[in-house]
């Protein structure tokens, strides 16, 4: 069911806008400083998104999915702090120039930008880790927009729809006049399929398939090129929640919206996502495009998640899952987190921290972490999947007669 | 018709001194033994775990020794009047003297003990009362429910103070009466809480294997469901003694109490009729106030801790050992 | 609508509850409070005569040989008709007439105190919560925590003692200048009143402000971590905005509901505060009647206090619903 032919449509290069890099996150770490001790919640991630791409991040419960999220679009409240790394953000050149060039022009790293001359001129990189309060505010929400888990607390439970719809209007087109706002709130809800009638309705008036819709409509409010949605539909019901995922996937092609997508559910993703990022305890392990990843998963942990799903199609497997539970972030395992859950866990697997790199010389898109796939540490080469598939059904085994 | 039940909704906030989460937080054993135990180990845990809740407790602490044995340390008489009036604090009068040079210091230590006393055992039947009728109207439901819950939210309505001052101007002067007026008057409040709880409680299945095996309703109540309350209860109790405190000085004051015994109240009452004000006498009605103040806020600090302790929202950042750099770095 | 009609018969209910236990607590009194009264005044040299002492035994349930229920009937019949008796502090004046004059000055001052205090407290909450953990709130929280647990009584004798005696900035008691101004509405005179108010205010604002803001603190960072306040951040809204129509618009509801239970407390310290300042509201006639025992005074005011407040909490239950739509739902449904 999730891998058809038609997956080949929608591959990572959008025409329209070119295949330039959008979004590039470097050695991203955040850390809680709790109470009971540091939670290394997200660890030297970095990854390239370009414009239009859909990512799918995905991970187990706690791994440090949201925290990712929240850092790169500078949400992170206390005891969250980013510890070190980059997010830097290309602006597109062109119809939005004007606007991307606004938050340049008052930051200090358009060296030799000068405001009034845009018309050729690259702008330059925002570090968005560096903006200021007010150059963030500008660049909030315009080329960057956040919906969150649960549209019911994302939405203010004593403002109207239209209202906070055009808020934002208010705040970043000053220009627009409040017939114009409320004409675009109309326009914006009837985009995600709810009556512009509802713009008076209330949060609690709307089910929760509306409200995720409506929260949506937010989102696209003044077209992003970005969009971090953090498990959108989690929290409704499975025919909403695919009536939901149509939506998003079509709006994302039609207005070339780059959108990372998160959600512990990978069948979700082999839909929708052009790239799908695995993380575990707070790392990045692998990413590659979904069909590669559909086709060979790399990492052990990959191999695990992926089947951990019943499949429609193919052989019928021993579900295997993943036996063992995900490390306490304050204190995780010394050199690949994985390995105590790990069924090819060898030597170097405690020691060494394997580094994302491509798994093979022939496939340099999939970026894996694992000794596996180092040639020092294993000069026979990566396993075979029929390997994969046999020590996952051994560990099974074993846990369950232990 | 649920006339009782409409106040409902204009208490959505649990009141702000105790945290709805809070029972959650009691682990459900059979044994009732063993649940009343764990409640009472939550409460020492309370005390000892949060910084507010210690700092308070200190300071009740205090005033309770000073209750019990302030007045053997005494130098004079309390009520002895002397030839020395409205001197101010000296090596012999550490506070002054009164207008018919009564030592203030000596009054203030057996004022504490009456005070101290009062205010305690009166928040203690408060709170009993407040526990009966929230936890039979909880437990109960149905008419009795309706009648109890119109009854407490009544009492909620009508403003505690003036209906103190009428009925106690009607009996005779006394702590008994204060007590009583005071107990008619404050009992509402945590019975509305109490009667939410166990509201929530009713249907747990330790209430029902209780039921299904026959126990008598009382014993649920009280042997079941109560020990799981007690933590509640016990923040319940803490903010019932400030009220009774305040209360019970200001019917003192308006001279409604026994104006011969020597309390906080009292002191202030006489402080007021000497004019001690237009004398400048600061130093005899500065002292019992600041008691007073001090207890209330402890008694207060105490349940700012519990609700911290509940809602780790609440919570200051515990972010000392966060590098100064992140910090700065962290503006959003 | 039906909601709010099961409101406004809760409320009659509480009114009537109220005027009965008015009626109850005298009669429930051990002893005779008419003789009481009788032997008061005849200490002080007055003589009453015997039909007015029938009158205030009937009044108050002795001595009459009326089964209670038609005492109950006559007492609702006299309340229907405004007649509360007489004050026997000022030389047997109706209750009414008493009250009429004072109410002015006490729902003045309590009007002015309540908002001013209620705006302050929330405001300072809001900015407290939103810089929390800085230096203002690790002040200002345990300052004000401290300052609740002040009974309102002492308060007003220490702000008495500091600005009217020592400091001398000003008057010691009364509402206004009697000796040098005509009520009336005369700038002299309003002048007169706000100075003389002021202190009085003072007192009331300071010992109820506190309540107001640790609710609205606790209320709002509890706001602050929700959703939609990281959203409408994420949406690069301007501050304020954030911290107004987003976070304090929903963190203002518990303390508007809470409105009811600090209102009876803080008119409970008015009226104590009035009586430190020899303010001329009823908190003043009050203690007069306390002292005399006038008891038809007492329960007049008691009644009056007592209807004052379910009114005002009747509206704030209204306006609670105003501000919050998920009630008024519940309101149409
Ligand atoms: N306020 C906090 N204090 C301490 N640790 C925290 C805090 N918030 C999150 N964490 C920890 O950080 C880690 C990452 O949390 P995060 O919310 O990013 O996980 P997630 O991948 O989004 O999980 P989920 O799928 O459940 O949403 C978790 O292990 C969690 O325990
Ligand atoms: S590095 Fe070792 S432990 Fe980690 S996933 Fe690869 S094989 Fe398993
Ligand atoms: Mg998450």
């Amino acid at each position: 069911m999730p891998m058809t032919d038609n997956q080949s449509l929608h591959t990572p290069n959008n025409q329209s806008s070119g295949n330039g890099v959008l979004l590039e996150v470097r050695n991203l770490s955040v850390d809680y400083y709790a109470v009971n001790g540091i939670v290394h919640a997200v660890k030297e991630v970095s990854f390239e998104l370009r414009r239009g791409e859909i990512l799918g991040l995905a991970g187990e419960s706690g791994c440090g999915k949201s925290t990712l999220a929240y850092a790169i679009s500078r949400l992170l409240r206390p005891p969250a702090y980013i510890t070190g790394g980059q997010v830097l953000y290309h602006p597109r050149k062109g119809e939005k120039l004007e606007k991307a060039s606004q938050i340049v022009a008052v930051s200090d790293l358009g060296a030799d930008h000068q405001s009034g001359q845009h018309a050729a001129a690259s702008l330059e990189t925002i570090d968005v880790l560096r903006l200021s309060p007010a150059q963030l505010r500008a660049f909030r929400w315009n080329e960057m927009a956040i919906v969150f888990q649960s549209a019911m607390n994302a939405l203010n439970p004593v403002m109207t729809i239209g209202t906070q719809i055009m808020d934002v209007l208010k705040t970043h087109c000053p220009e627009m006049s409040a017939a114009q706002r409320r004409e675009r709130a109309a326009e914006l809800l009837r985009i995600v399929g709810i009556a512009p009638d509802r713009l008076r309705s209330y949060p609690h008036e709307l089910s929760g398939g509306m409200r995720q819709r409506a929260v949506i409509a937010i989102a696209l409010a003044l077209t992003p090129e970005l969009i971090i949605m953090d498990e959108p539909t989690t929290a409704l019901d499975v025919v909403v929640q695919r009536e939901i995922l149509d939506l998003v996937s079509s709006l994302c092609r039609e207005f070339s919206t780059a959108l990372i997508f998160i959600t512990h559910d990978l069948s979700l993703l082999l839909e929708l996502a052009d790239t799908i990022a695995v993380m575990y305890a707070g790392r990045m392990v692998e990413k590659a495009s979904s069909r590669q990843f559909y086709a060979h998963p790399c990492h052990p942990y990959s191999y695990g998640l992926l089947n951990s799903f019943p499949k429609l199609h193919g052989p019928i497997r021993r579900m295997a899952g993943i036996p063992g539970s995900p490390p306490d972030l304050r204190a995780v395992p010394a050199g690949c987190a994985f390995h105590p859950r790990c069924p090819f866990a060898w030597q170097p697997c405690q020691q060494l921290e394997p580094q994302l790199q491509p798994s093979t010389a022939e496939t340099p898109d999939q970026l894996v972490a694992c000794h596996l796939y180092d040639v020092h540490q294993r000069p026979e080469g990566p396993p075979s999947s029929a390997e994969f598939a046999a020590r996952y059904e051994a560990l099974a085994e074993g846990s369950a007669i232990a | 018709m649920s006339l009782g039940k409409d106040l409902q909704h204009v208490a959505t906030l649990e009141p702000e001194t105790i945290p709805s989460t809070f029972p959650k937080k009691f682990p459900r054993r059979d044994s009732r033994l063993a649940r009343l135990r764990e409640g009472l180990r939550l409460v020492w845990r309370v005390l000892t775990s949060n910084r507010k809740v210690a700092i308070g407790s200190s300071i009740v602490a205090f005033f309770l020794l000073v209750a019990i044995f302030g007045p053997l340390l005494a130098p004079y008489d309390p009520t002895a009047t002397s030839r020395l009036s409205e001197t101010p604090p000296s090596a012999a009068h550490w506070l002054g003297t009164t207008a018919t040079g009564q030592d203030i210091f000596s009054q203030l230590l057996y004022g504490t003990r009456s005070s101290v006393f009062w205010g305690f055992l009166t928040g203690l039947l408060v709170t009993l009362v407040s526990v009966v009728v929230g936890l039979v109207s909880g437990y109960f439901g149905g008419i009795i429910d309706e009648l109890l819950s119109l009854a407490t939210n009544v009492f909620l309505v009508i403003p505690a103070l003036p209906l103190a001052i009428v009925a106690v101007g009607y009996f005779p002067k006394g702590p008994l009466t204060i007590a009583l007026v005071i107990i008619l008057t404050n009992w509402s409040f945590n019975a509305r809480l109490l009667r939410a709880q166990t509201l929530s409680m009713r249907s747990r299945e330790f209430v029902t294997a209780a039921r299904a095996s026959g126990e008598s309703v009382w014993r649920i109540i009280f042997f079941e469901i109560f020990p799981n309350e007690i933590g509640i209860v016990a923040a319940a109790f803490v903010s019932t003694v400030i009220f009774v405190l305040l209360a019970w000085t200001a019917l003192e004051f308006l001279g409604l109490g026994d104006i011969n015994t020597v309390s906080w109240g009292s002191m202030l009452y006489w402080a007021q009729q000497s004019d001690s004000i237009f004398s400048g006498l600061w130093w005899w009605f500065a002292p019992p106030g600041c008691c007073i103040a001090l207890l209330g806020a402890a008694l207060a600090l105490i349940n700012f801790g519990i609700d911290e302790i509940a809602d780790p929202r609440l919570r200051s950042e515990v972010s000392e050992h966060v590098p100064k750099e992140l910090k700065e770095k962290a503006v959003t | 609508m039906r909601h709010l009609l099961r409101r406004i018969l809760f409320y009659l209910f509480a009114a009537w509850a109220a005027i009965t236990l008015n009626f109850v607590i005298p009669r429930l009194a051990p002893g005779d409070p008419a003789a009481v009264l009788l032997g008061n005044l005849q200490s002080r040299g007055i003589h009453v005569g015997a039909a007015y002492l029938k009158a205030i035994q009937a009044e108050l349930g002795y001595n009459t040989s009326d089964p209670l229920p038609v005492q109950y009937l006559d007492y609702l019949n006299s309340l229907l008709h405004g007649n509360l008796g007489v004050a026997v502090t000022s030389s047997f004046e109706p209750v009414t007439n008493v009250i009429g004059r004072d109410i002015f000055w006490s729902l003045g001052l309590g009007l002015v105190s309540v908002t001013l205090s209620f705006a302050l407290g929330c405001l300072v909450g809001i900015v407290v919560a939103w810089k929390r953990g800085s230096l203002l709130d690790t002040i200002l929280s345990p300052l004000l925590n401290f300052l609740s647990a002040i009974p309102y009584f002492w308060m007003a004798l220490l702000i008495l003692y500091i600005f009217g005696f020592e400091l001398r900035w000003f008057p010691l008691t009364g509402g206004y200048d009697e000796l040098n101004v005509d009520p009336g509405w005369t700038l002299d005179f309003i002048a007169s009143v706000i100075y003389h108010g002021i202190l009085p205010a003072l007192t009331i604002v300071i010992a109820s402000v506190a309540g107001w803001m640790l609710t609205m603190r606790n209320s709002m960072i509890t706001t602050l971590s929700e959703d939609y306040v990281l959203m409408a951040k994420a949406k690069g809204l301007h501050t304020s905005r954030i911290m107004f129509a987003y976070a304090a618009r929903n963190a203002i509801l518990p303390n508007v509901a809470g409105f009811a239970i600090s209102l009876g407390f803080i008119v409970g310290g008015q009226l104590l505060t009035e009586m430190v300042f020899s303010y001329p509201g009823i908190g003043y006639s009050l203690l007069q009647a306390v002292q005399n025992q006038d008891y038809s005074l007492m329960q007049g005011i008691f009644l009056v206090v007592a209807l004052g407040v379910l009114g005002a909490n009747f509206l704030a239950e209204l306006s609670y619903a105003f501000l919050d739509p998920r009630v008024r739902l519940e309101r149409s449904a």
